[in-house]
């Protein structure tokens, strides 16, 4: 009580002070306490599972995945609006021949005008040989350049297994954007060393 | 510089004259969370990059369409996980790989040790965690390194916080055999 009176007479040298009404101006989110009591619950939960560990409670917790340097502050600019193209789509050129059968194939068949055709052709009735055969030449040349390689070589080279199985290739699930993409990002002398290096 | 109120950068990014400037702090805000969110379930610093840069690019075109229903960070964790796995499964179908390969092509580039500082133990917990199942993993990352709650993985996942539990310690047992196996 002491305390109390003592404070009452500080406030009558404090009289504005002391009219002004008492409220806790301060605010906390929405359930912020009954969260915060069943986050403590689940940590609780996790630490006893981790406790009954003998290996894992010991390795210290760590990020051991790098950047390259100042890659954090490069990237803001690269996503900048005026630097938006469309998204990326990845090829998995680093990865076998297989991979790159179906790439070409799928920029051939974009390139040749006759992806949409071979969309509407089961994989039973297509016929690459058939369908490339009737591809107008001035469509081909306008599409890709192709002048420093033979057309014939690539399909030959990449099988034309590859080329039949329109699933796997429809299972990629490339929407139009996509497919524009990839001919956007398609380099023939890319393909032609690939092909070299990966000849089967 | 202190992280603008997730309201107010919400306000900013739907106000098409101030969307620019407050999508650049929303990258500088979050670009490292999602980021390594990303790394640790493709590995590969370019795929992350490529997979990031998808994430973020999706984010400035639908950012207009979002009702605020959870938050802009778990909303960003959607994407990022959606596009990560998206990038997984093309991969996996354009190699004619089944999981296992993929798990393998992983592992192969944890071990090639591009941008990745860890000693053996440290990358035995990796080979650890990449043997799990995909969801465990995914659950795993974000509880045990990103420290998400529960709550928040279950938005992010669209799995109820009871199962998210479950798989969590599952996750937790499952490592520490696969330790136990390879000490």
């Amino acid at each position: 009580m002491k305390d109390f009176d003592e404070h009452k007479d500080e406030l009558k040298n404090a009289p504005f002070l002391d009219k002004m009404k008492r409220k806790n101006v301060f605010e906390v989110p929405e359930n912020y306490f009954s969260e915060m009591a069943e986050d403590w619950k689940d940590k609780a939960e996790d630490e006893a599972i981790m406790e009954e560990t003998r290996f894992l409670k010991n390795i210290e917790k760590k990020n051991i995945f790098q950047v390259p340097e100042a890659y954090f502050d490069q990237l803001p600019g690269k996503i900048a609006p005026e630097n938006q193209a469309k998204p990326k789509i990845r090829l998995f050129w680093r990865n076998p021949a297989v991979n790159l059968s179906i790439a070409a194939s799928i920029v051939i068949l974009i390139s040749l005008g006759i992806w949409g055709l071979f969309n509407r052709v089961s994989s039973q009735e297509a016929d690459p040989s058939t369908l490339l055969s009737e591809v107008p030449t001035e469509i081909l040349l306008a599409s890709v350049d192709v002048s420093e390689y033979d057309i014939n070589m690539i399909v030959e080279t990449m099988g034309e297994e590859a080329l039949k199985d329109w699933t796997e290739i429809q299972n990629l699930h490339l929407d139009e954007e996509e497919v524009s993409d990839l001919l956007d990002h398609f380099e023939v002398s890319d393909l032609e060393a690939a092909l070299l290096e990966n000849p089967e | 510089m202190v992280a603008l109120k997730e309201q107010d950068l919400l306000a900013k990014l739907q106000d098409p004259g101030m969307k620019a400037t407050a999508f650049h702090q929303l990258v500088i805000t979050y670009q490292q969370m999602l980021y390594f969110h990303i790394r640790r379930i493709v590995i590969d610093h370019e795929d992350t990059d490529d997979v990031l840069q998808n994430t973020l690019l999706k984010a400035w075109k639908y950012i207009d369409q979002f009702r605020a229903q959870s938050s802009i960070k778990t909303w960003l964790y959607r994407i990022a996980t959606n596009e990560a796995l998206t990038f997984l499964s093309k991969k996996k179908k354009a190699s004619f790989q089944d999981l296992n390969d993929i798990q393998n092509d992983l592992r192969h580039s944890l071990s090639e040790g591009k941008y990745i500082d860890g000693d053996e133990i440290q990358l035995k917990l990796q080979q650890a965690i990449l043997s799990l199942p995909e969801r465990q993993r995914l659950v795993f990352n974000m509880r045990y390194y990103d420290e998400l709650k529960y709550d928040e993985i279950a938005d992010i996942l669209s799995v109820s916080t009871g199962a998210l539990k479950a798989s969590y310690h599952h996750a937790v047992r499952k490592i520490e055999e696969y330790l136990k196996t390879q000490s």
